[in-house]
């Protein structure tokens, strides 16, 4: 006996209020047998045992104390009055009293000589909910049910079924023990060095688990944002969602600490403190300690830095409320000075080498080039040349803008120089232009009747006009040209493409190709080509074009089709159908094709054709990229008079027979393949139409004819005044008076000046000042300190802005094109930046940012990485100290502030076909960021990431089909270089595999002890490892044994029983520590130990009775205690699984299924609630508080409730509730599927509540009609019912307790009229005699009268649930004992665990010999 | 107390093991392999007990006459067509039951006469039809399937756990038999082979466990944990014989393959629907040769379930959902009355599906013994004086169809004499059983 029960026994000894505090005075022999021989032996005798009950054997006292269970019985008929029947002679009044006096002593002796008995406790197996609870605390993964299909346990004992007796084994359920143990093993993941539990069952999941991880380690540092898409072939990829150091809290906190240093003086803070400062605020704002310590140094560093001394200056300045704006700057130098890679292909040739990669912003010389804007007011249109010192003063900051021009294509270039003289210039052209249309206009009438132009020159003469300006008319007009004559058609001959020989054609360099199907078959090339069809691919550069070279006169009406057939990639193809006539072209219609769908261009009606013409249909690549721009194309030409032309018709038979091709009537040379730069093109000369020249073009009256030239000439010499911008006279005067215009284009006004600065062979000489447009020539071609420079050269010395005025007119459509550098010598050693702005900068001086940007451009996907500059870059001379001192300054920055600190997206879909399964990238954090430990975590995570996914194997794989998928239309040897490495990082992987092995076996058998809740023997652990073995040889794979192994944990009678080893022979022995954990945690949480219990009975340490009382007050306050309140509470209660009742009839209880759920909840938040508060056991009946939901407190019609969440409603007992009284779903489950039943309430809470015996029900009992006859109240029917005197005994008992529930309904909710729409009468008179009425009555009854025995019942439920078998005799004077100090401890829930944690019946266990002797 | 070693137990000898075993301490005849004298090219006697709680109605159970001449009460109306092939028994009871209370007490020993242990204590006695599993079942690759069409209730209810009044097989006096509730898990227990690789290294492995175990406990403990060696031995068994069948000179099934597919998971919602997807694997565990002996409980004494499904006559237009079945016993209405035709129905559809079977010059019924029983005579009394039982199927030839035989008013009426004679059918022949010392010279 250990020394809690010596306790005990001391204290039973003084108090024993169950038996009244009765001894057994009367004398056995003397007194009572007689009175049994009179009473009850009769039948109760040797001969007949009536009832299985033989009372004659008890001949001695001693044999009475033998055969506790039979005494009890006899009390508990006396005690009902059961006994002797009511037909037999009866005890008196008198005699009764002796004889249970007697036999309560006795008992009362027999209970104090046993105390403490740990009593008859079998092999218990797990119940269905222990055993998931112990899974889930086992593995971690809250989500296991293994036991959802298994059959319900069954309870014995108190009524609970964690009781061995009910816990039954048999092959059925042994072959679903082993089922769900495999199952259970294969959620085992398998990871480099351990073996690891996950929700789900497959690799996939698996591998998301660990993404999942690592993002999650990786948002512990950094933030979401700063997305930069990269449009690769048309699909739009995000390589930048994530990892981004949240800079502005950082300097926010160093702003803070800033001012909290000064307020506290400032600069005297010591070092020490300084960093424990740095440490709090750390913590205090979730930043890392690390790098806030590293930018609060950089902040406040002397050591000059080009471009921190930008950042720490404005830091300097900052308000506390500063962080945006300073985040701003930073960000704006993020941005120039990184950029992002796609990584999909990380490794092939010339690739990039990482995601994140610097830029560097330095050039020896930058190519200028900026679209002229929009004329901003009038004709003018002006720039800004702008050279600044790049922030570090103007010592050597000599700048020269080389060669500044204007561009346009198929013009030569205007030199910035010259632009003043070509205003002039330009001026008096135009005014020669206007003033000669008329006499123009009819000279070209007349050339439209000449076959060619060998006579324009005469003509020109005849009509006194400028021969070159009729030449343009003439251009202009597509007249007198001569056939158009094709020089760059397709050449080299495709037999067969993709192994189709009835798939030829023409093809050039780079996939340019014109194709067509001969066949009735549509074959992939990988394009689809349909029968008969003609296909056409342009190349990144040039256009792949068919034209139709007119063999008549005639008009025509022009049909064409332009559908992309290999839409699923590419970013689809530009097309535009065109006239050439004579120099001319002109566009019908232009636009893009993309995706599966065709494109039918608006047709040509009515088109007067001539021989020569050419009528072409182009595809460009679009953007420079001809991935997957096979295009099928369709051209058809129908004359008036019935001819046809249709090209697939023509071509597609024998496309190869020639280029050009003739066409099906006969003609030669009809149909040409060919191609031409994708670049330019000429401005679209195209006479508006309704215009005055269309007008003059279509008429034939030679009168009319003049009569609309002339007004052509009045609109060109004065100007389109009136016009609306969008009349058709004034586009065709813009285009007429325009220098990129059809007339001047041939004759710019530059083109007569000599190489010599300031000369001129013009004739006509400047009408005008052009004084104020652009720049004084005299400024080009020489140095600030007079040296001599190229005479188109503009040197300056930085900071320098020039503002340069333009006139619209003249320049319309250039570029301003220049290349800045450094002067050669002076310039050395300089550094600056120039730019040409649009609108004026604030200032000259100082450094900019710019941005990266891509030079260059890609044609396929297996190309390398464009080159990466700045659109503003530093202009150093290679090889200087200035770009030294630069390049270091910039690095400066980018290692305190990288753009980007790791990439969170892990899984890189930035490529068509990716290579990169899982792309680590996080030097940055860890080199900003990390202590070693947090490094070797995130390595962890890395290492169990591709361990799980296997994807050094999988990338091998990869590898094959990107190389396969690359030989059809790009450069597979760009891969090359990757081959290699990943091949041996399988090939290491395999070797990590293997390795594994071991470590993984090693885990299970480190799991055992755990699942088994006890140590393993060597031969245990030997036995284990040899079966793997065995399994290995069975030529089960690695991965199957091992999970096989694991279940075969699972499915031992050491994790699926609890059992305990009892001493040898008669006498009960404490059980082992561990044992006694097991029993403790099974207790309070239906599951195995947790290591910190496991840990202290290891050390034998729980014996200590303060150790044992402070993890017990641990675990009720912990969230696991839930389980208690499920499997004791609620089975107690009887509302175990209400949430899965299906005993309510629907038709009168529609919402019952959707509160179920609810109402099976709700008493098992009270009585977690009450186990983690420690709460008063009479909370259970009085308690003033509940816990619903909306749905319940709907229900229940409590106001006030929203949403889902569950909590706590204090003052609903005047609503009704608040207990065990007033759980719906006690009254509920205490109820019929239609209506209430007072009797199964009033029995529940007689039977259940009070632990009162009730005899059983007479044989015989009338039969209840189903419903209540008219008039007749529920409860006056039951009340009818109850009165047969067979029956009222036990109703008197139970009735009125139900009756004075009876104002609930079936359902649990409140009611003012019962089914028969009657009044509710919830007045009532218990047996004992008390009038009460309603719920609040009753609650009041039993907090006074029945106290004791309520709360004697919940001692006793919970005894037996935590000892796993019936309350018996012997455990009496513990309950004695819980009831007496549960009353003077304010009936502390605790307590009452406390001292059944305490009592030898939970420390002992039996003997091995011990028989029951109860 | 005798120890008796008899096959299902025969393993546990090499280990060191003995069984106690109480209440069958009379069942003398456990050494005894079965005597065969039927040809071997005679089809199998299966045995199929279907029970249903809480009773019938308490004046429509009984029949009188002779074959087609036969009346019947009106809860048996369903079994008309059956006439010729009916055995009703009237009369007979367990002396047992009469003890106790009034529901879990009498059904816990439904198939055993057993005395039922109170007190949240668990013992009963091992059910006849687990008797013949563990012996005439062996020969199958199921020894016996029970099934059951409601969940058991986890409690103790007037102070016997609830467990009594779900479960009538017992494979040993503390043991109920656990029933398997879903389809589709009955189905697999009969169809899918269950090994897969390793299974018997770890069944092996965990059976030395088991045995290492049970030196260090009580031998109440080792009474317990025999359950599990039992099982796993039993499992181990089914593996090894897994693939061997078909050795067996003569008789083959006329089924080699189930041929209805596998049952959805989960439990059906409708109750009708669940009980006839049970009758369906009763007779196709016959009919396949997978199991001879199959217990189906259509619900528990205590039933908590209700018939929506059917049409209500007390209240005209609906369903009979108004009171769970417990409740509705405890009246003779007509609801009541036809919620007992809904389950001889489900008796009738049995019979009928198993007279289409064709086996040999028999059909699969006349070569059946298919009993319905109840644990009351009727729930409005909790009348356990007489037992409802109705027998139905030839036990191939060997039972006598057609009659109406009532014990009532003689001496000697235990139910388990009945229980001797069917098992005698099935050539298991114990001298006593439960409180009978002979079968019934009638039956």
């Amino acid at each position: 006996m250990n020394h809690a029960t010596k306790v005990f026994a001391l204290s039973v000894a003084l108090t024993f209020p169950w038996l009244g505090g009765l001894a057994a005075t009367a004398d056995f022999q003397k007194d009572i047998r007689p009175l049994l021989n009179e009473f009850c032996t009769k039948c109760h005798s040797t001969k007949d045992h009536k009832g299985d009950l033989d009372l004659e054997r008890f001949k001695s006292l001693d044999a009475v104390k033998r055969d506790a269970k039979v005494w009890l019985q006899v009390e508990e008929q006396l005690e009902l009055g059961e006994m002797p029947p009511k037909d037999k002679p009866q005890l008196s009044a008198a005699q009764k009293a002796k004889l249970v006096a007697w036999v309560r002593g006795t008992l009362h002796d027999m209970a104090l000589a046993s105390a403490g008995d740990p009593g008859p406790v079998v092999l218990r197996r797990l119940s269905n909910a222990e055993y998931t609870y112990t899974v889930r605390d086992l593995t971690g993964v809250e989500t296991l049910n293994p036991t959802r299909e298994f059959p319900v346990d069954g309870a014995a004992g108190e009524g609970f079924s964690n009781t061995g007796a009910a816990l039954v084994m048999s092959p059925a359920l042994l072959t679903k023990y082993l089922d769900a143990a495999k199952d259970l093993a294969a959620h085992a993941v398998l990871l480099p060095d351990r073996v690891a539990f996950s929700p789900s069952t497959s690799q996939r999941d698996w591998t998301e688990e660990r993404l999942a991880a690592i993002r999650e380690f990786y948002a512990r540092y950094t933030v979401k944002g700063g997305g930069s898409a990269v449009n690769l072939q048309g699909i739009k990829f995000d390589t930048k969602d994530g990892g981004v150091l949240p800079l502005e809290k950082y300097l926010a906190a160093t702003l803070e600490l800033r001012a909290a240093l000064a307020s506290n003086g400032g600069e005297g803070a010591s070092a020490n403190k300084l960093t424990s400062q740095i440490a709090a605020l750390a913590i205090k704002h979730g930043l890392n300690a690390r790098y806030l310590t590293t930018l609060w140094t950089a902040l406040n560093d002397s050591q000059p830095s080009l471009v921190l001394d930008l950042i720490r200056t404005q830091w300097r300045a900052a308000k506390p409320a500063d962080a945006p704006a300073l985040t701003a700057s930073i960000a704006q130098w993020q941005r120039a000075l990184w950029r992002f890679t796609t990584v999909g292909h990380i490794g092939k040739r010339n690739g990039p080498s990482a995601w994140q990669v610097p830029v560097v912003p330095l050039a020896a010389a930058q190519e200028v080039r900026v679209k002229l804007p929009a004329p901003s007011s009038g004709n003018e249109i002006t720039l800004y040349l702008l050279a600044s010192d790049a922030g570090d003063g103007n010592e050597h900051d000599f700048a020269v803008w080389e060669n500044p021009r204007l561009v346009a294509p198929g013009r030569p270039d205007l030199h910035l120089r010259d632009v003043r003289e070509a205003v002039l210039t330009f001026q008096t052209q135009r005014e020669r232009v206007a003033a000669s249309v008329t006499k123009c206009l009819a000279a070209a009438d007349e050339a439209s009747a000449l076959p060619d132009r060998s006579g324009l020159a005469q003509l020109a003469a005849k009509h006194g006009v400028d021969a070159p300006l009729l030449a343009a008319w003439l251009d202009y007009l597509g007249l007198g040209g001569g056939p158009v004559r094709v020089t760059s058609h397709l050449t080299k001959k495709l037999e067969s493409a993709n192994n189709y020989d009835f798939i030829k054609g023409w093809t050039g360099a780079d996939a340019l190709s014109v194709l067509a199907n001969s066949s009735d078959n549509a074959v992939r090339i990988p394009g689809h080509m349909k029968p008969h069809s003609v296909g056409v691919h342009p190349s990144p550069k040039q256009r792949a074009c068919v034209g139709w070279n007119s063999p008549v006169t005639a008009t025509v009406r022009v049909e064409a089709v332009v559908q992309p057939v290999h839409s699923e990639c590419g970013n689809g193809v530009t097309w535009s159908l065109e006239l050439r006539r004579g120099g001319t072209r002109q566009r019908f219609a232009a636009g893009i094709a993309q995706g599966p769908k065709e494109v039918k261009v608006p047709p040509v009606e009515n088109l007067a054709v001539q021989p020569g013409d050419l009528i072409s249909l182009l595809v460009g690549p679009r953007d420079g990229n001809h991935s997957c721009d096979m295009t099928a194309v369709s051209l058809d030409i129908k004359t008036t008079d019935g001819k046809q032309w249709n090209l697939g018709r023509d071509v597609s038979p024998n496309i190869l027979a020639g280029n050009p091709h003739a066409d099906n009537l006969g003609h030669p040379a009809v149909w040409h393949f060919y191609s031409e730069p994708d670049a330019g093109g000429g401005a679209d000369s195209i006479v508006p139409a309704g215009s005055l020249l269309a007008k003059w073009r279509a008429a034939t009256d030679a009168a009319e004819k003049l009569r609309l030239a002339e007004a052509l000439q009045k609109l060109l010499a004065s100007g389109p005044a009136g016009l609306a911008k969008d009349a058709p006279d004034a586009a065709l005067h813009r285009q007429l008076t325009a220098l990129g215009g059809p007339l001047f284009k041939s004759q710019p006004p530059s083109s007569r000046r000599g190489e010599e600065a300031g000369s001129s062979t013009n004739t006509v000489r400047p009408v005008a000042s052009a004084v104020g447009w652009a720049l004084d020539p005299t400024l080009f071609g020489k140095h600030p300190d007079g040296s001599v420079l190229p005479a188109a050269n503009l040197c300056v010395r930085a900071p320098a802005l020039l503002e340069v005025r333009l006139p619209a007119d003249l320049v319309e459509g250039c570029e301003f094109v220049a290349t800045a550098t450094l002067h050669r010598e002076t310039g050395a050693e300089g550094s600056v930046q120039m730019q040409v702005l649009t609108t004026k900068p604030a200032g000259a001086s100082g450094l900019a940012a710019g941005a990266a940007k891509e030079l260059g451009g890609k044609s396929t996907w297996s190309d390398g990485e464009r080159p990466v500059g700045s659109d503003t870059p530093i202009l150093v001379r290679d090889g200087s100290g200035a770009r030294k001192r630069t390049e270091s300054a910039l690095e400066q920055f980018r290692q305190l502030f990288p753009a980007a600190l790791c990439y969170t997206k892990i899984v890189p879909v930035d490529e068509v076909v990716t290579l990169t399964l899982y792309y680590r990238e996080d030097d940055q954090l860890r080199r900003l960021m990390l202590d070693p430990a947090q490094t070797a975590e995130l390595d962890r995570l890395w290492a169990e990431l591709h361990f799980v996914s296997h994807s050094p194997l999988k990338l091998v794989e990869a590898f094959e089909q990107l190389w396969q998928y690359a030989t059809q239309d790009a450069d597979p040897s760009a891969f090359t270089p990757m081959r290699e490495p990943i091949k041996q990082r399988a090939e290491a992987f395999r070797a990590e595999l293997l390795a594994a092995e071991s470590r993984h076996v090693q885990a299970v058998l480190d799991f055992a002890p755990r699942a088994w809740r006890r140590s393993l023997t060597r031969t245990e652990q030997d036995e284990l490892r040899s079966l793997y073995q065995k399994l290995r040889t069975q030529e089960l794979p690695h991965d199957t044994a091992l999970r096989m192994t694991l279940a075969r944990v699972f499915v031992s009678p050491a994790f699926l029983y609890k059992s305990e080893q009892p001493a040898p022979g008669k006498k009960s022995a404490p059980v082992s520590d561990t044992e006694l954990a097991i029993r403790l945690s099974y207790f309070l949480w239906s599951s195995a130990p947790d290591a910190e219990l496991a840990a202290l009975a290891a050390a034998g340490k729980l014996r200590n009775p303060e150790v044992l009382a402070a993890q017990t007050r641990r675990m009720l306050a912990d969230a696991r205690v839930r389980r208690l309140a499920v499997e004791f509470g609620t089975q107690w209660l009887h509302t175990r699984d209400l949430d899965t009742l299906d005993e309510k009839s629907e038709r009168h209880f529609p919402t019952f299924k959707s509160v179920r759920g609810a109402l099976n909840e709700e008493p098992i938040r009270f009585f977690t609630d009450l186990f983690q508060r420690d709460g008063s056991v009479l909370a259970l009946l009085d308690a003033d508080y509940t816990f619903v939901n909306s749905t319940l407190a709907k229900h229940y019609g409590l106001s006030g409730v929203k949403g889902d969440d569950w909590l706590r409603v204090d003052g609903v007992r005047k609503q009704g509730r608040g207990g065990v009284l007033g759980f719906g779903a006690t009254l509920a489950k205490q109820s019929g599927a239609s209506r209430t039943s007072p009797i199964l309430r009033g029995n529940w809470l007689s039977e259940t509540l009070l632990g009162e015996k009730l005899p059983r029900p007479p044989k015989g009992v009338p039969v209840l009609p189903e419903e209540a006859p008219a008039g007749l109240t529920e409860r006056a029917l039951i009340e009818r019912h109850s009165s047969d005197p067979k029956c009222a005994g036990c109703h008197a008992r139970i009735d009125p307790f139900g009756f004075a529930l009876e104002r609930y309904d079936a359902i649990g909710r409140l009611r003012a009229k019962d089914a028969a729409g009657l009044p509710i009468d919830s007045r009532t008179r218990t047996a004992d005699g008390v009038e009460l009425d309603d719920i609040d009555g009753l609650r009041t009854y039993l907090l006074t009268r029945r106290r004791e025995a309520f709360e004697r019942q919940f001692c006793r439920k919970l005894l037996g649930f935590a000892l796993g078998r019936s309350v018996q005799l012997s455990d009496q004077p513990l309950l004695d004992e819980m009831l007496k100090q549960l009353t003077a401890n304010e009936h502390r829930v605790g307590l009452a665990v406390q001292m059944i944690v305490r009592s030898p019946q939970f420390h002992d266990i039996r003997g091995r010999d011990q028989v029951a002797a109860e | 107390m005798s120890t008796h070693h008899f096959n299902r137990r025969a393993f546990l000898r090499g280990i060191g093991v003995t069984m106690a075993l109480p209440w069958m301490e009379s069942f003398n005849v456990w050494g005894d392999e079965p005597t065969k004298n039927k040809p071997a090219s005679e089809a199998p006697v299966r045995l199929a007990v279907v029970f249903s709680g809480n009773g019938f109605h308490s004046k429509e159970w009984w029949a009188k006459g002779e074959g087609k001449a036969m009346e019947l009460g009106r809860v048996l109306t369903p079994l008309a067509d059956f006439r010729e092939k009916l055995t009703f028994v009237r009369g007979l009871y367990h002396e047992e039951a009469r003890k106790g209370n009034i529901h879990s007490s009498q059904t816990g020993n439904m198939l055993s006469g057993a005395p039922i242990a109170s007190g949240g204590e668990i013992r009963s006695g091992t059910s006849f039809d687990q008797l013949l599993a563990q012996t005439y079942g062996r020969s199958t690759k199921v020894p016996s399937l029970v099934l059951g069409c409601e969940h058991s209730n986890p409690s103790v209810h007037k102070n016997y756990s609830m467990l009594y009044s779900s479960h009538i097989s017992w494979s040993s006096p503390t043991t109920p038999t656990p029933l398997e509730l879903y389809p589709a898990l009955a189905f697999d227990r009969l169809f899918k082979d269950a090994a897969t690789p390793g299974d018997k290294s770890v069944l092996d492995a965990v059976l030395a466990d088991a045995s290492s175990l049970r030196r260090n406990i009580s031998p109440a403990d080792q009474r317990k944990l025999d359950e599990y060696l039992d099982s796993v031995r039993d499992v181990e068994k089914r593996i090894e014989n897994a693939g061997q069948r078909g050795e067996v000179q003569g008789w083959r099934p006329t089924l080699a393959k189930p041929d209805i597919a596998r049952p959805a998971d989960g439990i059906p919602q409708d109750i009708g629907e669940h009980m006839r997807l049970m009758c369906d694997l009763l007779v196709l565990g016959f009919q396949t040769d997978t199991t001879r002996i199959t217990t189906l409980k259509l619900n528990n004494d205590h039933s908590a379930l209700r018939f929506p499904n059917l049409p209500s006559v007390q209240q005209k237009g609906n369903g009979i959902d108004y009171m769970i079945h417990h409740l509705l016993s405890h009246s003779d209405g007509e609801d009541w009355l036809k919620v007992n035709q809904f389950f001889m129905e489900q008796l009738a559809y049995l019979a009928r599906k198993m007279d289409a079977i064709q086996e040999g010059p028999r059909t699969l019924l006349d070569n059946t013994m298919l009993m319905h029983c109840s644990s009351m005579m009727a729930g409005a009394r909790h009348d356990n004086d007489q037992l409802p039982v109705v027998l139905l199927g030839g036990a191939g030839g060997r039972l006598k169809g057609g009659r109406a035989l009532d014990y009532k008013d003689k001496p000697d009426r235990q139910l388990c004499r009945l229980f001797l004679s069917m098992m005698d059918k099935m050539d298991v022949r114990p001298k006593t059983f439960g409180d009978a010392k002979a079968p019934l010279a009638e039956v």
